[in-house]
């Protein structure tokens, strides 16, 4: 049941209706029709793992309390050991356990030991990495005491199976999700409007540019070996956008369904191809991983290897990006895309501009030239990169940007001329002028200060625009992960 | 309150907007909708994609009238993927057939692929490949504007296409397809696109004797409402081995269920050298007229 389907809809609408009449009274019921909403909601996408989530829900409610009660440090730290053992352990047997089987045997291959394998059949549950994250984020946040371990079954249960963020994040940490989770959620209009608007923005990415995207940048990765370099980076200026689109066009969905709830969910991109550096392009893409990568691996390393200063800086960037990679999947490919781009922040390490955050061109309409190229450059390096987040394997990529330096580069590709291209590019056009326009607002369309009449031709426009040229896929490119 | 007036408004304008576009360009965004915007029908012709393209039914109602037929005609013809011969498709077609006809005309067009099931399916155990798609996953099928095949099928809209008149779907059922091949070489590479497509389906799909079963159903039910004919139309003669190869005998197996069933069998399939086709498969909407004219005669000299 994804977000962008008639059988969603289906299942929103009696839930909401139900939320915000009979369940309306206090915090317990509306928690209970969450709850038992967001079960039958990760039943429908994956039955068959109901029991795994249910299981890590009751062991991880179990050994946060544990944690806390616990009077001694050392007893403490075991539970959390054991926190970390089950849910490290779930993801790597459910998502790595082939990856490092298969590395395992190469290795004996290599010192001539001769050992054949056979990979298991594991489903990836979905979700997982997701609700692992958070359920990992929790224990060390009990053990740390930033926040108090739940001790309330029913408002844990929910704060990891809630529904608009089980499937594909933003992953939530419990210090924002619990405490709207304990308080009695009150109707506001002006909250529910704002997630309308969030769902169409949502719907508008997904639909309309991830599809329209995908159309194109599909028959050109499949078959990259018989096109002009000229061609092959447009497709890849098209995959850095529809990947964007896809996964941000999700988050803005979920976070405006979660608001029709009165839940806010942490913001997952502020578009990020408008930053003139790597370090605030991470800032802005997929900031609930980012920020828990920061929280939880980042710091403590880096606090570890303070002593080698600079250098000890970059080793923490360069491991902490590399786990960023290898949680999108088991595959090289994603542990070069996150060694890529820790390797980007060096520069900016040595330079001392890492911490520079901003806003291109606050409060202007348009950015100065410095700002454009800047950001243009930085677009250019994402894009070549992002190749590797699309191939099958690391040599399909650099086959694929071998390619695309060759001569053939300077070659004008037809398929420019074709009505997909144009409409490609008129609809990203449009796309990219919406998003930088609201660059400095809450959310992509944040319009709820424009006057009505302008506020509703948005809706009609954009109505228009998903009617016309939007497409309905059955899944998004963040439920693989 | 305000929140409820304003969804309301929203979706009135939303639903407004729909709805004018199915009644102004029904047959342009969908190459199915109109049929399930029409009445029920006392005459249908039945069958493919090369019956949906190649039978018109404004000719069969002009060539027959004053002949003892209940008409106008319907063309009732899906593609191959919708329209298997089973107990389905039949289905639908009494669906869409108005309950007291005593006199109807069913033109069936029949093509070897319209006898093949996916290997997989056990169509004795009710497996057809079929099974979710339109006119099958559907109640309605004579309302307009239907929302139930806007909602069942939606994938299928292409709305962007109120801008363009490549196909239209008139209301007869009749698929004009305006997107004719401007040269010999789009010609051939059409025709390989449909080559390869056999193949694959070769590969996938074969005879059914369930299939050819439901056909000698099919007539012997739509002879309860009137005169049955069977046609085999036009395709390019590089077809015909591949046909022969997916579905052995054809021509012999129809053959022999029209004269238990005492209907006639026109076979067309040598004739694409009068009767042009646009891929190989589909006849050109230029050919198509005087293809259905010759049809008529046939059925008039029965």
């Amino acid at each position: 049941m994804i977000f962008n389907s008639l059988s969603f809809v289906v299942f929103l609408v009696p839930v909401l209706l139900i939320y915000w009449s009979f369940f309306r009274k206090n915090s317990s019921y509306q928690n209970i029709i969450l709850l038992i909403s967001s079960l039958i909601f990760y039943a429908y996408a994956d039955y068959r793992f109901l029991i795994l989530l249910i299981l890590s829900i009751g062991i991880n409610y179990f050994l946060g309390l544990k944690i806390r009660r616990s009077e001694k440090e050392l007893i403490q730290r075991r539970f959390l050991y054991l926190g970390l053992i089950f849910n490290i352990g779930l993801l790597i047997y459910f998502k790595y356990f082939n990856f490092f089987y298969e590395g395992f045997v190469k290795i004996l291959n290599i010192f001539s030991i001769d050992a054949n394998y056979n990979t298991l059949n594991i489903l990836l549950p979905i979700g997982i990495s997701f609700f692992t994250f958070q359920t990992l984020g929790y224990l060390i946040d009990v053990y740390n005491e930033e926040i108090n371990p739940s001790n309330n079954l029913l408002e844990f249960s929910l704060f990891i199976s809630y529904f608009p963020k089980i499937l594909s994040g933003p992953i939530e940490r419990a210090k924002s999700l619990i405490p709207q989770i304990e308080k009695k959620r009150i109707f506001s209009y002006e909250v529910f409007t704002d997630g309308l608007r969030q769902i169409l923005w949502g719907l508008f990415a997904k639909m309309v540019i991830a599809e329209k995207c995908a159309e194109i940048v599909n028959p050109i990765f499949d078959n990259y070996e018989n096109h002009s370099g000229s061609l092959l980076l447009i497709g890849s200026f098209f995959y850095a956008i529809q990947l964007y689109a896809d996964f941000s066009g999700y988050s803005n969905m979920a976070i405006g369904i979660s608001k029709l709830f009165g839940i806010q969910l942490m913001r997952n991109f502020a578009t990020p191809f408008f930053s003139t550096n790597i370090s605030d392009y991470w800032r802005k893409w997929h900031i609930s991983l980012t920020t828990w990568m920061m929280d939880y691996v980042f710091t403590p390393l880096s606090f570890t290897l303070r002593s080698y200063q600079k250098r000890g800086l970059v080793i923490s960037i360069i491991a902490t990006f590399i786990l960023v990679g290898f949680w999108h999947g088991a595959n090289w490919t994603f542990i070069f895309y996150g060694l890529l781009h820790g390797l980007y922040f060096i520069p900016l390490v040595y330079s001392g501009k890492m911490n520079k955050s901003q806003i291109v061109a606050k409060g202007k309409l348009i950015p100065s030239f410095k700002e454009l190229f800047k950001m243009l450059a930085l677009f250019v390096l994402i894009m070549l990169t992002d190749i590797f987040f699309r191939a099958n394997t690391v040599t399909e990529a650099f086959n694929y940007i071998a390619s695309i330096f060759s001569y053939s580069l300077f070659k004008f590709p037809n398929e420019l001329l074709s009505s997909s291209y144009l409409i490609g590019f008129v609809l990203l056009a449009f796309f990219i002028l919406v998003e930088w326009k609201h660059r400095e607002r809450h959310h992509d369309f944040e319009i709820s200060n424009y006057n009505i009449i302008i506020r509703w031709s948005w809706y009609i426009i954009i109505f228009l625009l998903i009617l016309f040229f939007g497409k309905s896929s059955e899944t998004f490119i963040y439920f693989q992960f | 309150m305000k929140l409820l007036l304003k969804i309301i408004l929203a979706s009135f304008i939303g639903i407004s907007i729909i709805t004018f576009i199915l009644l102004k360009f029904g047959g342009q965004v969908d190459s199915f909708y109109n049929k399930f915007t029409t009445p029920k029908a006392s005459s249908m012709i039945i069958g493919d994609s090369r019956a949906l393209t190649g039978i018109r039914p404004n000719v069969v109602n002009k060539k027959l009238a004053g002949k003892g037929f209940d008409l106008p005609m319907l063309n009732y013809s899906f593609t191959i993927a919708q329209a298997p011969i089973g107990p389905l498709y039949r289905e639908s077609i009494l669906k869409k057939l108005k309950p007291n006809t005593k006199n109807g005309l069913f033109i069936i067009s029949l093509s070897p692929l319209m006898l093949l099931s996916e290997n997989s399916h056990d169509n004795y155990n009710n497996e057809f490949v079929e099974d979710d798609l339109s006119p099958h996953n559907m109640d309605f099928v004579d309302i307009n504007p239907n929302y139930e095949y806007l909602i069942d099928n939606y994938n299928s809209f292409h709305f962007k296409a109120v801008f363009r008149e490549n196909l239209i779907l008139q209301k007869n059922g009749w698929l004009q397809d305006n997107n004719l091949p401007n040269t010999r070489e789009e010609y051939e590479k059409r025709r390989d696109w449909w080559i390869n497509s056999y193949n694959n389906f070769d590969k996938r799909y074969s005879f059914s004797k369930y299939r050819l079963a439901s056909l000698d159903t099919l007539i012997k039910t739509l002879k309860g409402y009137g005169k049955v004919h069977i046609a085999r139309l036009p395709v390019d003669p590089i077809f015909l081995p591949l046909e022969e190869k997916m579905c052995p005998r054809f021509d012999k197996l129809v053959d022999s269920l029209s004269n238990i069933n005492n209907v006639k069998y026109y076979n067309y399939k040598n004739t694409s050298d009068t009767y042009k086709t646009l891929d190989g498969a589909h006849l050109s909407k230029l050919y198509s007229d005087k293809f259905t004219e010759s049809l008529c005669d046939s059925i008039l000299k029965n």
